[in-house]
């Protein structure tokens, strides 16, 4: 059972708890592995965004075409979904254009999220996700196809935002970045003596997708990127490292503020909301 | 050596991932034995990031994917009669 890929969260329905983490390679692995019994609490299956290795990604305003130096894949992947890829973009780039959107696809909702994570607007990462699966487009004809596709178009999508970002954001946001990175203060949770178990049934409630949503918005960039790629992308730390171009340390500890700094605005929000939705 | 509150708080992230040495687990979990307010934080930490995770939580805008597709089949379009 490979110990580096996503993660995944076992749930003991016997005391209504999430009472374990296990790295698991995929859900159908786990699922030969362990069993249906066990298939049923895999977290999902995902969008492959396992693991070449990358450049650092690109971190001012280009002008020119971001694409041009993402990849230097290290490690050749000869997984049937790679190789699947490889037929595609064969037979896109022998001219079958309208293939192209079976490649993206797959991932348009994990780049849709790392467009939002930095941008934190629908519109705005809506319209870097078009932008970035044009780019990629374009550049499809010098794809090195050592690297996963969907790799490349996140690490696309994600220089496009950044790109995006620092052509609009104000400065002051970035000096809070900054000092909440430095302080390594204060990240003491919310006191709680119990907590009762909000079921996953309840985000069926528009009110409490939009409260975890504004808590994610409020995190700073960097904390927030972090949360994305992990705990919603699923993709493991060495691969959120070399997304990220940060350590595989600097993502643990993000990962952890991240957390702490969400139980921290939540929580009590939270468990007065359940409050409310057991009664209605 | 006894884990305090504080150094619980900083394992609770790895210990939800998994990503835990034994020895500390071992600690972590004695701790939380007697520890209501560290287990109500841990239960809390783990509960809120499976929220997070939930496909519901950040589901794509309406009509995105018809959206990227129009948009694409554009660029196509203009790459093609552009002779590309």
């Amino acid at each position: 059972m490979g110990q580096t890929g996503a993660r995944n969260f076992l749930r003991d329905d016997g005391i209504k708890r999430w009472t374990a983490a296990v790295f698991l390679r995929s859900s159908s692995q786990a699922g030969e592995k362990d069993g249906p019994a066990f298939k049923q609490i895999v977290w999902r299956s995902r969008c492959g965004v396992a693991a070449p290795g990358l450049v650092e990604p690109c971190l001012g305003v280009r002008s020119t075409s971001v694409t041009e130096n993402l990849l230097q894949p290290s490690h050749p992947i000869n997984d049937p979904q790679t190789q699947e890829e490889a037929v595609l973009i064969s037979r896109v780039l022998s001219g079958e254009h309208e293939l192209f959107y079976e490649l993206i696809k797959p991932c348009e909702r994990a780049a849709f999220m790392t467009a939002f994570s930095l941008l934190k607007n629908e519109a705005d990462a809506e319209e870097a996700v078009q932008e970035a699966v044009v780019k990629a487009y374009k550049a499809l004809g010098g794809f090195r196809r050592e690297s996963k596709f969907s790799t490349w178009l996140i690490q696309i999508t994600l220089n496009e935002a950044r790109m995006r970002l620092r052509r609009s954001r104000a400065e002051y946001e970035t000096s809070l970045d900054g000092l909440v990175e430095d302080a390594d203060g204060d990240y003491t949770p919310a006191a709680l003596t119990d907590w009762r178990e909000i079921p996953s049934e309840a985000l069926e409630r528009k009110e409490l997708r939009e409260i975890l949503r504004q808590a994610v918005d409020a995190l700073p960039q960097k904390y927030r990127e972090v949360l994305i790629v992990r705990d919603v992308q699923e993709m493991s730390i060495v691969e959120a490292a070399e997304l990220l171009g940060i350590t595989a340390g600097m993502v643990k500890t993000r990962l952890f503020r991240a957390r702490l700094l969400l139980q921290k605005m939540l929580a009590l929000e939270l468990r007065a909301w359940r409050k409310v939705y057991a009664k209605g | 050596m006894k884990l305090d509150c504080k150094h619980v708080w900083r394992e609770v992230s790895n210990y939800i991932d998994g990503d835990i040495d034994p020895s500390v687990r071992l600690e972590v979990e004695q701790h939380l034995a007697h520890c209501r307010h560290c287990a109500a934080i841990l239960d809390s930490t783990r509960n809120i990031v499976y929220l997070i995770a939930d496909e519901r939580t950040f589901a794509l805008p309406v009509g995105f994917s018809d959206r990227l597709r129009a948009r694409l089949a554009s660029e196509q379009e203009k790459h093609k009669r552009s002779g590309g």
